[in-house]
């Protein structure tokens, strides 16, 4: 068998937990769109052509709530301005070619730069590759296919698999809590509690709405004077 | 707001978001965008846990502070059995199961 192959035998394999980690969240979403009256298309394509996860679920509720659209789409591209960290430290595990690195950029989300990052110093070879395209392929089809399924059944589910639905509203915030503590080092420990307490007390006793600004300008104020090492 | 706005929001975020992860791969090793970006900057190193770990608080805090007693434990059980599987097995996706099915769990246990 080619290293090619083996490649992407293993970077199925890879992208297994990454398949157990979407499938309730997109099925939660593509749920969660139908009962906001969209039709069942809108949700499919959203996570086809977007898939972001989390910012999907916030865009989803701000715009479905009548919030101005530039302003719903400029927060989610900040929230997901985390996506520019991930390339340059994957780079060497791309390809050369621009016309083959471009669709494996396209599906690099945090959960497959998370499965990625095991393989950063291994030397480039086509089963690398490979691998790399099976994790990203797996990770695409299971987001998309996950929203088709939970736009398809939601209302369905909705009626007969009630507490199914109900506990499925955790999904979102499990992702949150698991994304953050994974790619959390002990260099950004501090800051990240800093900024996780500034928001806390500002959603207690302020706007839920100026919270991440306020909380992330609050972590980034303490990583710059305590200098904490990169 | 009407489904031709929304479709306009989406592609125009899908654009963002493609440009935000292809960005660093049209550029020269040397940019100053890419050092910036490359975890040489302090600040900009912590941003990402930073922007996820308030994400977190934005959902849970809310929430646990506006429901019931029963509703709280759901969401103080699922939090603690996502960690504690995260813990134990470093993969998300199990830890994610195990979040939903404590919450799922305490909010029936309530009912």
């Amino acid at each position: 068998m080619s290293n090619a192959i083996l490649g992407a035998k293993s970077g199925l394999v890879a992208g297994m937990p990454i398949i157990v980690g979407y499938l309730p969240i997109s099925l939660t979403f593509g749920a969660l769109a139908v009962s906001y009256g969209l039709p069942v298309w809108l949700p499919i394509v959203f996570s086809a052509l977007v898939m972001t996860g989390g910012t999907q679920f916030i865009m989803l509720g701000a715009l479905q709530g009548g919030l101005f659209w530039p302003y719903v789409v400029a927060l989610c591209a900040f929230i997901d301005s985390r996506h520019m960290l991930y390339g340059p430290m994957l780079r060497g595990l791309f390809p050369q070619k621009l016309s083959h690195r471009l669709p494996l950029a396209f599906a690099l989300t945090d959960e497959v730069f998370g499965v990625a990052i095991s393989k950063r110093r291994e030397p480039a070879s086509a089963g690398l590759t490979r691998w790399l395209g099976s994790v990203t392929a797996t990770s695409y089809l299971s987001w998309v296919i996950g929203t088709a399924v939970g736009a398809l059944l939601g209302s369905w589910m909705e009626v007969n698999m009630p507490a199914l639905i109900q506990a499925l509203h955790f999904a979102l915030p499990a992702l949150f809590i698991c994304l953050a503590i994974e790619t959390c080092s002990k260099s950004t420990l501090m800051p990240v509690i800093v900024a996780g307490l500034v928001a806390t007390l500002v959603v207690l006793f302020a706007n839920t709405a100026i919270a991440l600004l306020v909380g992330v300008l609050a972590g980034v104020a303490y990583a710059l004077l305590k200098r904490v090492p990169a | 707001m009407t489904i031709s706005h929304m479709l306009i929001a989406i592609v125009v975020m899908a654009i963002a978001t493609f440009c935000l992860r292809v960005t660093p791969f049209l550029l020269s090793e040397r940019s100053p965008l890419l050092q910036l970006f490359s975890g040489d900057n302090k600040a900009i190193n912590a941003l990402g846990p930073m922007l996820l770990a308030v994400l977190a608080v934005i959902t849970l805090v809310p929430a646990i502070a506006g429901s019931s007693l029963s509703h709280g434990s759901a969401y103080l059980a699922g939090t603690v059995a996502t960690v504690a599987m995260l813990a134990a097995t470093r993969n998300t996706g199990l830890a994610i199961i195990a979040g939903i099915v404590a919450y799922g769990t305490v909010l029936q246990l309530a009912v």
